[in-house]
């Protein structure tokens, strides 16, 4: 009976004590007649030693590991404690409107009382809430606005700030109003009652700011249009000369048409992550990691390639976030890097984006970076990573310059990698979290 | 052939863990980093990738502990824990380039030339030229031979972190085996011309 010979997977097994004793004999009997079949043999043995001579590297990763666990147990902690505290301060907050309100409601009821004995016309205010902050007086009786507006006294500066404000909130992110929205234009009531001339004006503003604010969006949607096409051409075609092709910085301190960038490094693949800039990029996790990594050293590894960053807007309008955000943004600019920067967590009417899937196939279009500056501000991300993480397979990663916000602040906001996310996707994405005594480098 | 931890001491130190003694864990982590750490970089051809691996595996490690039944080792569970996430990782790099479009394979620059090298020149070319071989391999095929080779494990331990048949287990280390051996004998004759 002819008994196959046992063929090369056996010698696999043969080496590793995997046979059984039978197949064992069958090998070595063939060993002892086939030169060929023991050269192989010699050769796996050979690949062993090698595998088993690599030299060996060391790390200690156990302060890292422990600060790590001990904070993901604070942050427990701190979430039950601050789920108590957050009832506490609804409440709190709830009964101090309502008192607001209150106090708000029955003056201006008197007021209004008062103006009607008065006689005085009444005013039908229609503000257009664009930059220039112009609030339109409609009056009824034309003869008696003519007659009060020569009275009236131009409005002090305190009286148009409201306006102001509102203004800004809806076309969040442009430049300081001008001189022009400083309240020339605006007309107050005949009785100088600022509360009652202020509380109108802001409904009438509000009233009539979606017509022009509609306009602006619609605008504002194809200038990002515009700037979305130019980017994506150039991360798709690298090689192309970049230098004149306008590019929109930043949608926080206004769009700068003209500004001319870098030309990304030739040959390097738009959404590909290639070895080179996979490697700078683990780079900068580990720097980060250590603490030694600035916003300068960051802004230097940015200058290589179109990057799209995703830099959210802190809620607060004069936090120190925001200005962190701002120099941080100012410092790409003189780095000359080329780079778009979005905002993900507007609302769909401010953000040029048509729609939810659409914010999605945004997503999906790969982030490179995404820049913080608030730990609130990732709880939302986090939500919004989830679905382009179902759809795109976005890994997010954390990391962060540790400068002055405290260790609270960051252990509070830091992504688990197993937080539902998939880390399957198409490319990396780093989180980078700049603080408020990170300056921009003078001379980059 | 690396010999496997010893059972008790990591159960006494699990326990202790367990218990809120993190000085414990901290044990277990000096314990096994480097190996881990070794294993890591094989498998994913990168140091500092490897050690934000094992950096997250311990970690993640000491959130599940509570869940480790002690069935397996704990090595191997904490093997387990890593390399899925190293898997991950290389899954969101590049498509690894099939055996037959490899250029990882390097002429040895030093062969032919008129100078002897010293046996630890010799080590470092050698050294090189398994590491590009490796670099050839696909990561499936790295990974089995990273745990029989270098982490000593038997077929159903390999098994049981891939989650694969021990068939299956043979076949890609036999694979495994043939690729880089031809890879070698590629680069030596490359280098002798």
């Amino acid at each position: 009976m002819n008994v196959p010979l046992p063929n090369d997977e056996f010698l696999t097994a043969y080496l590793d004590n995997e046979l059984s004793q039978e197949d064992r004999v069958r090998v070595e009997q063939r060993l002892a007649t086939d030169s060929e079949y023991a050269a192989t043999l010699d050769a796996f043995q050979d690949v062993r030693k090698r595998l088993q001579a690599l030299p060996k590297g060391s790390i200690d990763v156990r302060q890292r590991v422990m600060d790590r666990v001990g904070e993901q147990s604070r942050v427990a902690t701190g979430r039950r404690k601050s789920n108590w505290q957050a009832a506490a301060w609804a409440i709190a907050s709830l009964a101090a409107l309502l008192l607001l309100g209150l106090f708000l409601y029955l003056p201006e009821r008197a007021s209004d009382f008062a103006v009607v004995q008065n006689e005085a016309t009444s005013v039908e205010e229609t503000a257009v809430g664009d930059e220039q902050d112009e609030i339109a007086l409609a009056l009824k009786d034309e003869s008696v606005a003519e007659l009060k507006m020569q009275d009236v006294p131009p409005p002090a500066p305190q009286a148009a700030k409201p306006e102001i404000r509102l203004s800004r909130s809806v076309t969040a992110d442009r430049s300081e109003p001008t001189s022009q929205a400083s309240g020339q234009s605006i007309r107050s009531v005949p009785r100088n009652d600022r509360a009652v001339a202020a509380k109108k004006q802001s409904a009438a503003a509000a009233a009539s700011q979606p017509t022009s604010a509609a306009a602006e969006r619609s605008q504002e949607e194809l200038e990002s249009q515009l700037m979305d096409d130019a980017f994506l051409r150039r991360r798709s075609a690298p090689s192309a000369a970049a230098g004149s092709v306008p590019t929109r910085s930043s949608q926080a301190e206004g769009p700068e048409i003209g500004k001319s960038f870098k030309a990304p490094v030739a040959g390097v693949a738009p959404f590909d992550r290639d070895e080179e800039q996979a490697a700078d990029l683990s780079t900068i996790d580990k720097l980060t990691i250590e603490g030694a990594l600035t916003g300068k050293d960051l802004l230097k590894r940015l200058e290589k390639r179109p990057y799209r960053i995703w830099m959210v807007d802190p809620t607060s309008d004069q936090s120190d976030e925001r200005l962190t955000l701002a120099r941080f943004r100012r410092a790409l600019e003189q780095a000359g890097c080329d780079y778009r920067v979005e905002n993900p967590l507007r609302p769909l009417s401010q953000s040029g984006i048509k729609s939810e899937p659409d914010r999605i196939a945004k997503g999906k279009q790969g982030i490179d970076l995404i820049v913080v500056a608030a730990p609130e501000q990732l709880v939302k991300l986090r939500k919004l990573a989830k679905q382009f993480s179902s759809m795109s397979r976005v890994d997010i990663t954390m990391r962060s310059t540790r400068g002055s916000m405290s260790q609270e602040d960051w252990d509070g906001s830091r992504l688990p990698r197993d937080d539902g996310l998939d880390p399957q996707g198409d490319g990396r994405t780093y989180l980078f979290w700049v603080t408020p005594e990170k300056e921009p480098p003078a001379n980059p | 052939m690396n010999q496997t931890p010893n059972t008790q001491e990591d159960e006494r130190l699990i326990r202790q863990t367990l218990a809120g003694e993190s000085t414990a864990f901290e044990s277990l982590i000096g314990k096994y980093q480097n190996r881990l750490f070794h294993s890591m970089t094989q498998v994913l051809r990168n140091s500092t990738d490897a050690e934000d691996i094992v950096q997250d595996a311990f970690v993640k490690a000491f959130t599940k502990l509570s869940t480790f039944r002690g069935g397996s080792q704990f090595y191997t569970w904490l093997y387990r824990i890593a390399h899925n996430a190293a898997i991950s990782q290389i899954r969101k790099r590049k498509p690894t380039e099939s055996i037959d479009g490899c250029d990882g394979v390097i002429a040895n620059q030093l062969a032919g030339e008129e100078v002897a090298p010293s046996q630890r020149l010799e080590q470092q070319e050698q050294h090189q030229q398994l590491s590009d071989a490796l670099d050839c391999l696909k990561e499936e095929q790295r990974s089995v031979l990273v745990l029989r080779e270098i982490e000593g494990l038997d077929y159903d331990a390999i098994a049981e972190i891939l989650d694969v048949p021990v068939g299956t287990v043979r076949s890609r280390l036999h694979r495994a085996r043939t690729q880089l051996k031809e890879e070698l004998e590629r680069q030596f004759q490359t280098g002798s011309e």
